[in-house]
């Protein structure tokens, strides 16, 4: 498989503290991986890094064997844009706006059709199960409902890596269990390369990759 | 810029009633602080020139007297001043005496003036009999009189320096919008004033030039100092407003001192707007954070809210004129505003801001706005995406 993503030597530090050190780490298109530690082990920094939503001390991280840190903002903008699908732990929907226009927001962003858009939504939303969630507002979801119109906009622009933080950090059992079927399944089917990071080693066993971190090193 | 348009990011960022509660509290206090300040302004301005305009409607736009008092001026010599100066002239016997009316007496200046004098200055004053008096409203209504009133001017004789009484029936009653004025001039035929002097034909003490060109006051009075300079009569020529010259600089040094402590409703606004900003920036941080998370460029951000500033100082300044208008229209048209002439010199004021003074101000503040705008978007674009998702989102 084609190599999408490789992580080099990646630091980072908070004025004294190393959160993470030397990170390496290899991911091919379509591939799966889960990232596992305890909590300020440095597992989310990883992921915000390789989002470019934050730079590094030092290292690299190569996209498609460019390095996202040499980009200039605009360019990491159209980088997290059109390539990255992101997951947080929060749904982070806007209240103000309908189900629909929050599933929006990343085409109107970065320019794209959303008539073309728009049907994959439906699509999508269909498979998921909350096509009748579209026309309404965030507060009249239930969480699950919530964080499957957030993977829905993660996927909108059919990116080629999702990184998901937490994804299932304020569901209950049952509907993170369907939220991490849904992510795979949905990933899979588009042949999307995924990065979950999670402190639940029940989701990590589900996984064939795992990658633990402690205090800001791989180690396994 | 992304597609994300300007009406889209702003119901996204100012979609809840909260913001658009505060957006409006700061354009109105913005606009209230500008306009208190164009108020201000405009009252001194209006101030000076309604008392210019006053002056020039009552004196012309140049008064040449001469240091040796009276002199001689023939017809000759002013028809081609007239001519070479593209002028209105008329000379004028000025003078003092004391009127004595039906309730009391005072103080007036006598003015000997011919046919003339009406071209030279906007004063209807018609054409005088010998026996005729034109007076103006303040001294008639002080000496309570009225058109037909008998009334006695005493005047120094030319012979035996003794005053002499005078009689004479009010023809008119003027304004000359100067309250100093309206209460110590008065105009008699020129003929008069002479034969009572017993002055040779063509002798006076003060001339009243109107200049009909258009080139600015500063051009013309050095073409008619020059005018007057080959002339004999050692003269001096001022300016219509000199003889106020002490009032209008104590007013203009009233609005510097004013200006200086009004700059504190400025920096209170600011502080206004600065909170304004602040709020918006706590309060929609995570979805400006969030926004650029999904790829959304800081440029769009910085151009979206240098707009939104923008369109508020627009609002604030409009709001701002609308409010001088309302004041500027109470103040002229309420009863409540006039004024005691004897103390203001005017009977009442008027907002007349000058244009340039405005923009300063209006310019002024949206450079105060945009500093803080730059200054906290500088804050926004330091702080990483990560530090900002997790502060506001956790």
């Amino acid at each position: 498989m084609k190599n999408l993503l490789k992580v080099n030597d990646l630091s980072k530090n908070f004025r004294t503290q190393k959160v993470l050190q030397g990170v390496g780490l290899e991911l091919d298109q379509g591939e799966h991986c889960v990232v596992t530690g305890q909590s300020g082990s440095g597992k989310s920094t990883l992921l915000y890094l390789i989002g470019g939503l934050d730079r590094p001390t030092s290292g690299e991280v190569c996209f498609e064997s460019h390095n996202i840190f040499d980009y200039t903002d605009e360019k990491l903008a159209v980088y997290r844009n059109k390539y990255l699908g992101f997951m947080f732990q929060f749904h982070f929907l806007l209240p103000s706006m309908t189900c629909l226009k929050n599933i929006l927001l990343p085409a109107q962003i970065g320019g794209v059709d959303q008539s073309r858009v728009t049907k994959k939504i439906k699509d999508f939303a269909k498979y998921l199960d909350v096509e009748h969630c579209l026309n309404k507002f965030p507060y009249q979801l239930s969480g699950g409902e919530q964080q499957r119109i957030n993977l829905i906009r993660s996927l909108s622009l059919s990116p080629k890596l999702l990184l998901c933080d937490e994804p299932t950090g304020n569901l209950d059992s049952a509907n993170s269990k369907k939220v991490i079927d849904l992510i795979v399944e949905v990933t899979k089917e588009l042949n999307c390369a995924l990065i979950l990071v999670t402190h639940s080693s029940k989701i990590a066993a589900r996984f064939e990759r795992k990658i633990t971190i402690e205090d800001g090193q791989i180690i396994s | 810029m992304s597609r994300l348009g300007f009406k889209q990011m702003k119901s996204v960022i100012l979609d809840d009633s909260s913001s658009k509660k505060f957006i409006w509290a700061t354009i109105i206090g913005l606009a209230f602080s500008l306009a208190v300040i164009i108020c201000t302004i405009g009252l001194m301005d209006g101030f000076e020139r309604t008392l210019k305009n006053s002056l020039k409607q009552s004196s012309g736009d140049f008064l040449v007297t001469s240091r040796n008092g009276y002199f001689q001026f023939l017809p000759e010599q002013i028809s081609l001043l007239k001519k070479n100066l593209h002028i209105h002239m008329s000379a004028v016997i000025k003078s003092e005496g004391f009127l004595s009316g039906r309730d009391g007496s005072h103080g007036v200046v006598v003015m000997g003036v011919n046919s003339q004098f009406g071209k030279v200055t906007d004063l209807e004053l018609g054409e005088l009999r010998e026996n005729e008096v034109v007076i103006g409203h303040a001294l008639a209504q002080k000496l309570d009189l009225s058109l037909g009133d008998n009334i006695q001017l005493a005047l120094i004789s030319g012979k035996d320096k003794l005053p002499h009484l005078i009689n004479f029936v009010v023809k008119k009653v003027i304004n000359h919008g100067v309250y100093d004025k309206d209460l110590r001039f008065l105009y008699i035929d020129e003929k008069k004033l002479r034969d009572h002097f017993n002055l040779r034909p063509f002798v006076y003490n003060l001339i009243v030039i109107k200049d009909l060109n258009s080139q600015g006051l500063i051009r013309a009075k050095m073409r008619v100092k020059q005018a007057f300079a080959a002339e004999k009569g050692d003269f001096v020529v001022k300016e219509f407003w000199e003889e106020f010259v002490s009032l209008i600089s104590s007013v203009k040094s009233e609005k510097m001192s004013i200006v200086s402590i009004l700059q504190i409703i400025v920096i209170v606004s600011i502080f206004n707007v600065a909170a304004f900003i602040f709020y918006i920036w706590e309060k929609k941080g995570k979805t400006l954070f969030l926004l650029r998370a999904l790829g959304f460029k800081f440029a769009g951000i910085r151009k979206f809210w240098r707009t939104i500033v923008l369109e508020m100082w627009i609002k604030s300044c409009f709001i701002s004129l609308v409010f001088v208008y309302i004041f500027n229209l109470v103040l002229t048209k309420t009863d409540i505003f006039l004024l005691p002439g004897d103390v203001y010199v005017l009977s009442r004021f008027s907002l007349k801001p000058d244009v340039w003074q405005v923009s300063f101000i209006f310019i002024l503040s949206l450079i105060w706005m945009l500093l803080l705008s730059h200054f906290s978007l500088r804050k926004l674009k330091q702080k990483t995406l990560i530090s900002g998702l997790r502060e506001d989102y956790t």
